[in-house]
């Protein structure tokens, strides 16, 4: 007899991962409904979250930092938006906030360097060039910017031979002082920072007329100095020639828009003039600008010490004791001499 | 402009590559579309892939093929961020900080939907969209390309540099 067995007949309708169970209809592959379940797991190799959990692992890990390095980018951010409108005591408060956190950052040093020239904060220079000198930067722009902004401060730097003069200085009383400079500067009639030495000396002495003469030779050559347009601002003030110093104090804000100096000389400026509701309100305003810089507290405290406040010129006097640098002496001193009496300013 | 070959690049980006295929199998997961297989690396071409069933929806089909886009565009933010700050705006990275640029970097970068994609696309289109559709998705179909004939000229790794180093900037002068 003839036999075979035939083998069954292939179904049509079962699964094609697992070949058993019937595929519901309607769907575009024949997968089961447990098949299909299991293939739409999220099934990931170990390796994968081996791989995945490390570079978690390290984003976290770093991602602690963060907050503290976001707000650094916002206060870096914030200081260049301040700098671009030429408001540098902002622009200086925001780095300083970023030096704290990223204290070896070229590019903030030197943008630290850039607006500490501004506000002529010589303390702040120091620090920064210190961290900024022998590091380099990708942004070569922004280096030879500070280097080039720090080309004002040559009238600070005297060549050798005045230097051994300057160094000296107090040793001697000032008028004798002086009187080398002047010889000095009489050898020497092409170096324009022994002038600029003797016509702060001239200015200290109150020989204003002498200390202008001397002055309009560093003008001639480098009328764009700061410091020499600061000490301009001064002597006319001085000379009650107000409009020229305010002219003056107008250029030190086209530099810095925010420059204490300027803004509490010009309050100065309006005490001269009898004008104490302006000179508060000049004096107010270099305070909001800088509440720590000494010479926004000196108008503030001449404001109210003309405005018969004793008690709160006194407290300020006293605030440029404690917070003052060594170099804020020459403020302290000078708004003593003007509350005791010893000077008379107007 | 400099050549280097294909399978050396996706050796250096391989994390790109991993996230670019998980991402395809994240969507299929999100959408309950079966997957076959997944070669999240190797060096062949392509240098992953994920094999899954046909969408039903034509809009998941297209969103199973662009999700790379989205997961890894925002992995490799997210990856890049903490060190972008410090090494690429103030330059005081730490080695933790290289590396995870360079993750950020290498996972952005493979952001773009592979001309693969793209054909997967457009072939699931021409089945089962009508011309309104192929219309509509034509114009995503054709950026895939451009995006990979750019990457002749390292559009990728600009995308990736602009996701690592760029978005962070922007995040902050918009918080600033």
């Amino acid at each position: 007899m003839d036999t075979h067995s035939a083998e069954p007949a292939k179904n049509p309708n079962a699964c094609m991962v697992c070949g058993k169970s019937d595929h519901p209809e309607g769907l575009t592959k024949r997968i089961c409904n447990d098949c299909r379940t299991n293939l739409t797991r999220l099934n990931i190799p170990k390796w994968v979250k081996a791989f995945a959990l490390g570079v978690v692992a390290l984003t976290l890990v770093d991602a602690v930092r963060v907050p503290r390095f976001l707000l650094a980018g916002i206060h870096y951010q914030r200081g260049e938006n301040a700098q671009d409108q030429n408001r540098y005591a902002t622009a200086e408060r925001e780095f300083k906030y970023v030096a704290d956190i990223f204290p070896g950052s070229v590019e903030n040093n030197a943008k630290l360097i850039i607006s500490g020239v501004h506000n002529m904060d010589f303390k702040e220079i120091k620090v920064a060039t210190t961290f900024a000198s022998g590091q380099t930067s990708d942004e070569e722009g922004l280096v030879e910017e500070a280097n080039n902004c720090m080309d004002v401060l040559e009238v600070y730097i005297p060549g050798m031979k005045l230097d051994s003069l300057v160094a000296n200085r107090w040793n001697y009383p000032e008028k004798v002082y002086c009187d080398s400079l002047n010889a000095f500067a009489l050898r020497n009639p092409g170096d324009k920072i022994a002038k600029y030495y003797l016509a702060d000396k001239l200015f200290d002495l109150e020989e204003y007329k002498k200390s202008d003469s001397v002055l309009q030779y560093c003008v001639k050559y480098t009328p764009k100095n700061i410091f020499i347009i600061q000490l301009m601002a001064a002597i006319k003030r001085e000379s009650k020639q107000y409009d020229s110093a305010i002219y003056f104090y107008n250029e030190m804000l086209d530099w810095n828009a925010e420059s204490v100096a300027a803004i509490s000389g010009k309050a100065r400026v309006e005490l001269k003039r009898h004008n104490d509701a302006a000179a508060l309100q000049l004096a107010q305003q270099a305070f909001v600008t800088d509440s720590l810089n000494p010479l926004s507290l000196e108008a503030l405290a001449m404001v109210y010490y003309y405005g018969n406040k004793q008690a709160q010129a006194n407290g300020l006097l006293t605030r440029i004791k404690q917070d003052g640098n060594p170099e804020d002496t020459v403020v302290y001193n000078r708004l003593d001499n003007i509350l005791t009496g010893k000077t008379i300013f107007r | 402009m400099f050549f280097i070959p294909g399978f050396i690049i996706s050796i250096l980006t391989c994390p790109g590559i991993i996230v670019h295929e998980f991402a395809h199998q994240l969507f299929c997961r999100l959408f309950k579309v079966p997957v076959f297989k997944v070669c999240y690396f190797r060096v062949g071409n392509p240098a992953g892939y994920v094999l899954h069933e046909t969408p039903k929806q034509n809009w998941q089909s297209l969103m199973i093929s662009i999700g790379p886009f989205f997961v890894n565009t925002i992995v490799g933010f997210l990856i890049a961020f903490p060190a972008s700050i410090p090494l690429v705006k103030f330059n005081q990275g730490d080695p933790a900080d290289y590396l995870l640029i360079y993750l950020g970097v290498s996972i952005a970068m493979h952001a773009f939907p592979s001309v693969g994609d793209a054909k997967s696309i457009w072939n699931h289109f021409e089945k089962h969209g009508n011309l309104f559709k192929r219309i509509l998705v034509a114009p995503i179909v054709g950026l895939i390309y451009l995006g990979a004939i750019g990457s002749f000229v390292w559009l990728d790794f600009a995308y990736g540099i602009g996701v690592a180093v760029g978005l962070p900037e922007l995040f902050i002068k918009l918080l600033a």
